[in-house]
């Protein structure tokens, strides 16, 4: 370093093309620079990345919470113990079959529902908010006694979590990484084999 | 001031600095490692819940039930159904092919019409059905149809609309219904020919020993699932297998015996030599009728020395196989490539069990009834190939209207080029099929039709089985192309033709049928297997509700322990069928046709999944192999790797040589069924064949071609 | 879990070469129909001989899935952890995500079952609808082989969680094992199913001590082996 330091201000002719007020400028420059190299790094890159997705219907669960409409409804068991995930449209046109015809945001989400997927018996392309690359084999089964909060959004507290999708890895903001379920998986002295959770 | 290179230099350090002091370098590397992890221009994994259903295998001969499991009602994969007594979790490449293939490459997506410029255009269902119509009425009684191999309500259904075309079948009449050759019809002539009726079929389940009197058992046959099924877990009991080439029934076997192609029937008669030199006659032998004249043809014509000369066999060795036989042993008779073989082996096979006393009694050959009627018994007295033959080489009249039932002759007939002949002098040529086939190539209207799975339709005893069965199919899927079922569109033709068949819908037929067995002393096979029936175990009772049984994919079955009948040996028949016949010494080569469920549903192709269940010493890209041993190549000089022109009487092909000692001497072994369409694996072995007729019978036979061979 | 070890013995007198072993493999485990002639079947059958002429001559077929060693060379050689000898029962993993695509396993494997992904997968057209959910869809550059199906140990049988209890462990059985018709390859545990029967490993002199065993009554099959 000194060296260099050395070299420089033997080859550089004081008040020569360089002047001494330039040092300053030099310094803001590279100062500035670094603020926005920081800036990008740690804001301008999650974001250049991220995308927020919206789901095909404003789904609200809090407002079936209101009509009493079990959870157990839309999210079962089969009856060989197998996780449905999202209600197929026979679900939801068993409660929505018409339109309401309502003033309200929820009611007009309803028949948005009603109009582009009950009638023309079209599945709902739901957004898993949890998505899992596709190396990843979750089974519901074994983890539902741990209750959906464990890994899921808490859907009494949020209506409408957010929901973003990494551009680049297709990870979402939801995406459990390898490290909880490890860490989990260790607490409950359940296997860590690559072959329990990887295909 | 100004700004130079050295503040540009300045700015650029500092966002180096501090893109690499913030972790976006990081972020960026794990993100691409996570994508290239799993890309997303991949294919992507179904989600969602996944869900099981049973019901019963179209593709595959064998009709093993199956498990469909699917995801968002899409079926994803088929597996063998534990509780069916055909499958017990097993099946065949073709069952499994049956639900990837519902997105078959050269699926017919709707109705397909010949324009002027002679290429398939799209055409509306209403206008192909008028056009069919219009057709069918100008054509009159020459109307020609052909039907699969396959028994069921469907080919009931072709044989009835037929029927209302007037009999135009008889001799030098221009139509009728046919069916595509199989062994099963082979042997219900054979049978018939002895004084039975029915199918015949073999009880490995109860037998004690098995000979294979070249009958392919443990592969090509319809009912091989279920005999290895059984046979895996008898083997170590005695079995021997007849034929030119250690393939899948040899390996199942404890001894291989090699027979040259189409010396089936010395074999079985040389056996009913040893076994009366044995004085092992059944103890019924004396209700045989023509017993003397049988015995008396066996001693002059098929002794030891007399056989071994014609097959090669040592005396010894048929004579231990022939006490294996005295002793339980079940002999079941056909050809090596389950197809060509005349009557003749046939009845000389049966007629062995029928001397040992062992039909319709447990581990022997049982006759079943039918599970109703038999489309096969409406079918022409002249066969497919004769019928073609005739036709190609202007001796009888092409037919007006040539209706193709699922079926695929232009690849899958012997002599193809003789048949490619005979469609193409048909006025007007129709396929119903899923799959644009070589025949549909041909056609002038194709009518999709929805693939297994798709569709409602029945399975009845594949053959080989010793008792009578029926399984219904089910859809699962709605049709992935605009098609219609056949037996639909028949219906809706007779009406269309002004004589309409009593049935609403096809499915009412099937409805229909499954009523008419309710009374017809079977049951649903359950607890109890069918094969434990013959054993002596009682019958269950029948099921209350046989359609929604049926329909969920369980198995109907009759095992009938009918009283044994007076079979004769058809000793007449074998005296002048068995005699020697002349050979063409410039084709030096024997055709060994193989045959496997590995290739797929006939029509079809080769199920594109199980492409490498084709294996390299069967066929390399567009080129078959053709195998024979090393003493056989350095007779009509050839060596391994060689590319060669095969050459049969009135067909060529080109294959490569792959010396395998499993190939008897002066044998070489092609595998049937491949190169039926373009870009498919291998060529199409049946070019070199040529259809002979048998003597007495008249039968096509092609088992025992001859070729020649030269280097290219 | 502790104490199973999972294995095969495969009775090469039943095996008549159907090939439904390897297409129940393809389809259970996402493999794409063949391209450019390589193998890519996770369970290979050959075609053995014995070497001599008609009519002294012998063949039978040899299925060969991945021998899941007890002391894996490919384990050894991975330097990434992506292949590991893992606790359920002895099955040797192989991670693609984690795979680098180096095949250095590939060549320490004696038994030739490693295969390389040398182009992305596809399928005719529409046909990627049939994928099953139990294997991940393979990118080009990474390392495969026979998982002995493992997932089925975790999902159960029918792949269909609910099923493990009727299942259980006991009744874990691999997609080839499920469809051969001859019985010819039964899968569970291998101390139980070796039990009373005389049987090899192949290449047993490389001390990789395999899972899976064959047994044949032909001499000459022990002998060249």
């Amino acid at each position: 370093m000194s060296v260099t330091h050395e070299r420089a201000a033997s080859e550089i002719p004081s008040g020569g093309r360089f002047r001494r007020g330039s040092r300053e400028l030099w310094a803001l420059c590279a100062a500035l620079g670094l603020i926005a190299g920081l800036a990008a790094g740690w804001l301008g890159y999650p974001r250049l990345t991220s995308v927020v997705l919206t789901q095909p219907i404003r789904f609200s669960h809090s407002a079936h919470a209101k009509q009493d409409v079990a959870c157990r409804t839309c999210h079962f068991e089969g009856p060989d113990g197998t996780f449905n995930g999202f209600p197929d449209i026979g679900v939801c046109a068993s409660c929505h079959a018409e339109p309401t015809g309502g003033r309200s945001e929820d009611e007009k989400e309803a028949d948005k529902l009603v109009v582009e997927y009950v009638r023309g018996k079209k599945a709902v392309p739901w957004l898993s908010l949890a998505r899992q690359p596709d190396h990843v084999l979750f089974d519901h089964g074994p983890h539902l006694r741990f209750g959906c909060p464990a890994c899921h959004p808490d859907m009494s507290h949020q209506d409408y979590p957010e929901l973003r999708q990494n551009r680049v890895s297709g990870y979402r903001n939801w995406t459990m990484s390898m490290e909880r379920c490890q860490t989990c998986h260790r607490q409950q002295s359940a296997s860590v084999d690559c072959v329990s959770c990887h295909r | 001031m100004g700004f130079g290179r050295r503040e540009f230099l300045g700015i650029s350090a500092g966002l180096a600095a501090g893109l690499a002091l913030s972790p976006a370098s990081w972020r960026l590397a794990r993100d691409l490692t996570r994508q290239s992890q799993d890309p997303p221009w991949l294919a992507s994994l179904p989600k969602g819940q996944l869900l099981e259903a049973t019901t019963t295998s179209l593709a595959c001969p064998g009709a093993p039930g199956i498990t469909v499991l699917a995801a968002q009602g899409r079926p994803l994969i088929v597996r063998g159904n534990p509780e069916h007594p055909l499958s017990r979790g097993a099946l065949s490449p073709a069952a499994q092919a049956e639900a990837y293939s519902l997105y078959h490459p050269r699926r017919v997506a709707g109705p397909l019409k010949r324009n002027a410029a002679g290429a398939l255009e799209p055409v509306s269902w209403a206008a192909a059905l008028e056009l069919l119509t219009e057709r069918l009425k100008a054509a009159g009684g020459g109307v020609l149809a052909v039907g699969p191999a396959r028994e069921g309500t469907l080919q009931n259904l072709l044989a009835e609309f037929m029927a209302g075309f007037g009999d135009g079948g008889g001799p030098g009449g221009s139509g009728g219904y046919l069916r595509m050759p199989c062994e099963a019809d082979t042997a219900r002539a054979a049978l018939a020919l002895m004084g039975g009726a029915g199918q015949p079929g073999y009880d490995l389940d109860n037998a004690p020993g098995l000979v294979l009197l070249g009958a392919d058992a443990f592969d090509s046959m319809p009912a091989s699932v279920h005999f290895r099924k059984t046979w895996g877990q008898k083997a170590q009991e005695f079995s021997c297998f007849f034929g030119p080439v250690h393939g899948a029934s040899a390996a199942l076997c404890q001894e291989w015996l090699p027979l040259a192609s189409g010396r089936e029937s010395h074999v079985a008669l040389g056996l009913a030599w040893h076994l009366a030199d044995l004085g092992r006659l059944g103890g019924d032998a004396a209700r045989i009728p023509d017993l003397r004249e049988f015995l008396a043809l066996v001693r002059q014509r098929f002794g030891p020395a007399e056989v071994e000369r014609e097959t090669g066999l040592p005396p010894q060795a048929l004579r231990l196989v022939a006490m294996q036989v005295a002793q339980g042993a079940l002999a079941v008779p056909g050809s090596p490539a389950g197809q060509g073989a005349g009557l003749a082996p046939m009845v000389a096979g049966l007629a062995l069990s029928v001397l040992a006393g062992r039909v319709n009694r447990s581990g022997g050959v049982y006759l079943t009834g039918e599970a109703g009627e038999r489309a096969a018994t409406r079918a022409s007295v002249v066969g497919l190939p004769e019928r073609f033959k005739e036709i190609a080489l202007g001796l009888a009249q092409a037919p007006e209207v040539l209706l193709l039932m699922e079926t695929d002759p232009a690849a899958g007939l012997p002599c193809t080029d003789l048949a490619v002949r005979a469609m193409k002098k048909a006025g007007f040529r129709v396929a119903f099929t899923s799959v644009l086939n070589a025949s549909a190539k041909m056609c002038d209207l194709v009518l999709p039709a929805p693939m297994p799975l798709e569709r409602w339709d029945d399975v009845e005893t594949p053959y080989g089985l010793a008792f009578s069965t029926y399984g219904l199919a089910r859809p699962l899927v709605r049709a992935g192309a605009d098609a219609r079922h056949p037996g639909d569109v028949l219906l809706d033709l007779s009406a269309r033709l002004g004589r309409p068949l009593k049935y609403s819908s096809f499915r009412q037929m099937l409805r229909e049928r499954v009523a008419l067995l309710e009374g017809s002393g079977g049951y649903v096979a359950g607890r109890v297997a069918p094969w434990q029936v013959l054993a002596g175990a009682p019958q269950p009772a029948p099921e209350a509700d046989l359609w929604k049984a049926l329909s969920e994919g369980a198995l109907w079955v009759r095992p009938e322990q009918a009283p044994v009948p007076a079979l004769s040996c058809g000793a007449a028949f074998l005296a002048k069928a068995t005699a020697p016949a002349a050979i063409d010494l410039s084709l030096p080569l024997t055709l060994a046709l193989q045959s496997t469920q590995r290739t797929g549903v006939p029509g079809m192709g080769v199920p594109l999944q199980s492409l490498t269940a084709i294996r390299k010493d069967e066929a390399r890209g567009a080129l078959s192999v053709a195998r024979m041993n090393g003493a056989t190549a350095r007779l009509v000089r050839v060596r391994q790797g060689d590319t060669v022109r095969l050459a049969g009487p009135s067909g060529r092909m080109e294959a490569l040589v792959d010396l395998d000692e499993s190939v008897m001497d002066g044998h070489v072994a092609l595998l049937l069924g491949l190169g039926q369409c373009e870009g498919e694996p291998g060529g199409n072995a049946q070019r070199l064949t040529a259809t002979t007729p048998e003597p007495v019978s008249g039968r096509s036979t092609w088992a025992a071609c001859r070729v020649s061979l030269e280097r290219i | 879990m502790s104490g199973v070890v999972w294995g095969m013995v495969i009775d090469l007198d039943r095996c008549t070469g159907c090939g439904v072993c390897q297409s129940a493999c393809r389809l259970e485990n996402n493999i794409p129909p063949q391209q450019g002639g390589r193998d890519s079947d996770w369970i290979s059958v050959a075609r053995e001989v014995n070497g001599q002429a008609f009519p002294e001559s012998d063949a039978l077929f040899l299925p060969k899935p991945c021998m899941h060693c007890e002391h894996p060379p490919c384990v050894a050689a991975c330097p990434v952890g992506a292949t590991v000898k893992s606790g359920q029962g002895g099955i040797v993993s192989q991670n693609p995500a984690r795979c680098i695509g180096c095949r250095a396993c590939m060549k320490a494997c004696p038994y030739g079952v490693r295969r390389f992904t040398w182009t992305d997968p596809s399928w005719p057209r529409g046909m990627d609808a049939t994928l099953t959910p139990f294997a991940s869809v393979r990118p080009k550059g990474v390392v495969e082989k026979c998982t002995f199906c493992a997932h089925r140990l975790v999902l159960g049988n029918s792949g269909v969680s609910g099923a493990r209890e009727q299942d259980g462990t006991g009744g874990f059985v691999t997609a080839c094992a499920q469809a051969c018709p001859t019985g010819a390859i039964e899968f569970g545990e291998i101390a139980t199913l070796l039990r009373g029967r005389e049987a090899f490993a192949l290449l047993a002199e490389q001390g990789t001590g395999p899972q899976v065993h064959y047994v044949t009554r032909r001499a000459w099959v022990r002998g060249g082996k």
